[in-house]
């Protein structure tokens, strides 16, 4: 299981929200290392080696991308339309984690080719079981994709 | 001549004969004498009665009082002539049979002309017109033709037989000089009956062309539509139409020679005697124009032409007028006159100028209106030679230009221009035009009208003006409001985002101290924490709401038909998988159909439902049943649930946002869903109202305006 020892890059800008969504995972038992960028322009920094990231080994793709909407700088939309943009992206599991559920997002999300669409509740309790599960079926259930040459 | 000579060569005959023989000779001249006298006599008879009967027949077709003469003198001329035939003819009892059948004719034959007469004298003129066209008085004619012929054969006859007994008294060589002398006068009397007889033929055949022209020329002047007449020489008129009878109501009497006078108005008679006795002396050609009084007491207008008709010597013999009533031509003048004034009028009223160009001699006419719409005294195009493009505004003069070709081949056209005055004022104008042109499409005149538009114009300027300027607004307002509308968006997304996320940190971190140091806190405050996360999901669930609510005020609808029985069945399968514990009966009617906006409509009927189920919570069973009855002449969807119920008298505050009928702790709610419903209802152009009592359900309706 190649894949799930791999990084899950987590797009947050919200410092709260990751802390919980980190304690979420450990919760949930998944113990991949968690990037976090704090806006849209160092998710696409770090992916694709550049800027503060420069020189990282981007083949190292993460596992998964679990990326919120509403970002400073590039949009989380952006990010993912540049994600299926490039050729060596566009095969990670981005799955949106955001507040909204306004349907101009869900279509545009999935008209992007977003692998899953999930609202984070405000019950804590439900957004841990969420976690769990997306962890739990990206990281381990789901086939990883081969890396691209 | 030979008839001459034959009469000298029988006198030498005689001449030469001695007594004896003269006096046979003489007895034999006074046979011939005498044969001679009947013949005459038989002959002015039949020429009286001829007269009489001509005279009556004229009387009867013209009614003229003056065809009667003949008859009249035939009345008496007709006995002296019967008794000169009957004494001549005394000594032959033949002739005097015939003279007594004759007499029984003629008396019968004047008679029947006197019936005529009389008839026609009292008004009945067909009666008395008949009689002459039936043939009865010709029939009576012809006899008297034939009786007075075979008197005058008779004579002859005798007058042979007597030569012929003296002859054969005579000794021979007078017996010759008699044969050869009675052969003569017979002779002799032969040709001249033949020439008397011609001479008669020729009169009548005359009279009888006469009479057909006179006929002629009365039926045509009096089916002409003029009053005529004709007069002697000396201006004595005797005889008029029947139309001048019957215009003036005059009778011929009255009429006749100077008579028409009576008919004239006597203000203008003066002028009208002097003017046709100076025609008459100068036997000059006459016309003017004056009032004749019409049988009604009405003057017309005359335009009166006189002819002086002449003889083969130039001489005046008659004189032929006509008088034409020109009332008509007067007041259709007059119409003219009056029409042109009003035209006038009505162009300075209107303002409309108006224009002839003629083509051909290059000649307008313009009336003063079209000179003033060009800031031009009147004459002024005239006095300036100026053409119509020097006036008009440069930007439009070269469009006027092609108008005016363009009309020389379309024939007509309709423009707009803008004229610089004199003064430098501009003034718009609207001016039509046509082209009139002959048979072989030569165009003879250029016609057209103008007026004044510019106040219009200006008008309409001002109009698209302001039009501009409120499409301008519009545009802004539009801009405006999109870009108030994205705020909005923008708004409720924040709402949906960013409030949420601190909810979502308040609940996180409150269980996290719930889960990692829950042993520090005593039950009060793990209960509090418990506080703390409770209303944070409820505020969530305002934020939701508020959010839905938002939602369906705006964004387009997409009308379409609705399956809402199916709508409502997901609906309820949705609440039933929410609350499995629940036991609920649902009754959803079957096949409805609404016209409307599926995701709003889906919106309500969850709220409608959701609340039915939730106020239901405390029923065992909960009967909840949707469908469509009748309200008040319209079709109603329900929704009935045998609930809580409400007090009627709160029922107004029903549908406000945040209205709540229900304590919090009985039944959960942010009070928003029924603002939705109504929000919802409202946009499909329906309403909403609802029918409850406390504890015992309610009903919620609602209609969809274009459903």
């Amino acid at each position: 299981m190649m894949n799930s020892k791999r990084p899950i890059l987590l797009v947050e800008d919200n410092p709260s929200d990751a802390e919980l969504t980190k304690r979420a995972l450990a919760k949930g038992h998944i113990s991949n290392e968690l990037v976090i960028a704090e806006d849209g322009q160092e998710a696409l920094d770090y992916l694709r080696g550049e800027g503060a990231y420069a020189g990282r080994a981007i083949s190292e793709t993460p596992s998964v991308i679990l990326l919120d909407l509403k970002l400073p700088k590039v949009s989380g939309l952006e990010v993912l339309r540049a994600v299926r943009a490039d050729a060596r992206l566009r095969r990670i599991p981005v799955v949106i984690l955001t507040s909204s559920k306004e349907e101009e997002d869900v279509g545009a999300g999935y008209d992007l080719g977003v692998n899953s669409y999930v609202r984070k509740p405000v019950d804590f309790k439900e957004f841990q079981t969420a976690i769990a599960n997306l962890g739990l079926y990206w990281l381990i259930l789901n086939e990883p994709n081969p890396p691209v040459r | 001549m030979v008839l001459l000579g034959s009469a000298l060569l029988l006198i030498l005959i005689l001449g030469s004969l001695p007594e004896r023989s003269f006096n046979r000779a003489r007895d034999a001249e006074q046979l011939v004498t005498h044969t001679l006298r009947v013949l005459n006599a038989s002959g002015s008879l039949l020429a009286i009665m001829e007269g009489a009967e001509t005279g009556e027949r004229g009387y009867l077709l013209t009614g003229e009082e003056r065809y009667l003469q003949p008859y009249q003198s035939a009345l008496s001329s007709y006995r002296q002539a019967s008794q000169n035939l009957r004494q001549l003819t005394v000594n032959d009892s033949a002739q005097q049979a015939r003279m007594d059948k004759l007499d029984r004719l003629v008396e019968t034959k004047l008679a029947g002309l006197s019936r005529g007469i009389a008839l026609y004298r009292s008004k009945e003129r067909d009666a008395a017109l008949a009689l002459v066209f039936m043939g009865e008085g010709k029939l009576a004619m012809d006899e008297i033709r034939g009786l007075s012929h075979d008197m005058e054969q008779e004579e002859k006859r005798l007058l042979i037989i007597r030569t012929q007994a003296a002859v054969e008294a005579q000794d021979t060589q007078l017996k010759w000089i008699l044969r050869i002398g009675g052969a003569l006068l017979i002779i002799m009397i032969a040709v001249a009956g033949v020439i008397t007889e011609r001479v008669i033929g020729d009169h009548e055949r005359v009279a009888v062309a006469l009479r057909t022209s006179e006929e002629r020329f009365r039926a045509l002047a009096d089916a002409i539509p003029q009053l005529c007449w004709t007069a002697n020489a000396d201006g004595w008129i005797f005889w008029y139409n029947q139309r001048w009878y019957d215009f003036t109501g005059a009778t011929p009497e009255e009429m006749e020679g100077w008579g028409w006078q009576s008919v004239h108005d006597p203000a203008t008679l003066p002028t009208v005697l002097e003017g046709w006795n100076k025609a008459i002396a100068a036997g000059e050609p006459f016309e003017m124009v004056f009032p004749l009084r019409a049988a009604d007491g009405a003057f017309h207008p005359f335009l009166t032409r006189v002819m002086p008709v002449r003889d083969s010597t130039g001489k005046v013999g008659r004189w032929f007028g006509t008088n034409t009533d020109i009332t008509e031509q007067r007041q259709i003048e007059e119409a003219l006159a009056q029409n042109q004034e009003r035209l006038r009028m009505a162009q300075q009223v209107a303002r409309i100028g108006t224009f002839v160009w003629n083509l051909q001699t290059g000649v307008s006419q313009l009336t003063p209106e079209l000179e003033a719409m060009y800031g031009l005294p009147p004459g002024g195009f005239a006095a300036g030679r100026r053409t119509w493009q020097d006036l008009i505004c440069p930007e439009d003069r070269d469009q006027g230009v092609r108008y005016v070709q363009e009309v020389m081949e379309t024939g007509s056209f309709e423009a707009e221009w803008r004229v610089v005055w004199p003064d430098g004022t501009t003034r718009w104008l609207f001016g039509r035009a046509w082209v009139s042109k002959d048979d072989t499409g030569k165009p003879l005149r250029l016609m057209g009208a103008n007026t004044d538009v510019t106040e219009r114009k200006l008008a309409e300027l001002e109009v698209s003006r302001l039009n501009a300027e409120l499409e301008q607004r519009v545009r802004q307002r539009t801009l405006e409001l999109e870009a108030s509308n994205r705020e909005l968006e923008a708004f409720a997304y924040s709402v949906s985002h960013d409030l949420r996320a601190p909810l979502r940190g308040i609940d996180g971190w409150s269980l996290a101290l719930l889960e990692d140091y829950s042993d520090s806190l005593d039950g009060s405050g793990r209960q509090y924490l418990n506080r703390v996360r409770a209303e944070t999901q409820r505020m969530g669930t305002l934020i939701d709401d508020l959010l839905q609510l938002s939602r369906v005020s705006r964004g387009e609808m997409k009308l379409d038909q609705v399956d809402i029985t199916g709508l409502a069945n997901l609906i309820v399968d949705r609440l039933r998988d929410a609350q499995p514990e629940r036991s609920i009966e649902f009754t959803i009617e079957p096949g409805l159909v609404a016209f409307g906006d599926a995701r709003l409509l889906e919106i309500a009927l969850t709220n409608l439902l959701g609340n039915a189920v939730k106020f239901t919570g405390t029923q065992n069973p909960a009967l909840i049943e949707f469908g469509k009855i009748e309200k008040e002449g319209e079709m109603a969807f329900y929704v009935r649930d045998n609930g809580a119920g409400f007090d009627m008298a709160y029922a107004g505050n029903l549908f406000g946002a945040f209205q709540r009928l229900h304590k919090v702790t009985e039944f959960p709610g942010t009070g928003i869903g029924l603002a939705t419903v109504q929000r919802i209802v409202r946009r499909h152009g329906g309403r909403v109202w609802a029918d409850a009592r406390v504890n015992r359900g309610a009903t919620f309706c609602f209609t969809l305006g274009a459903a």
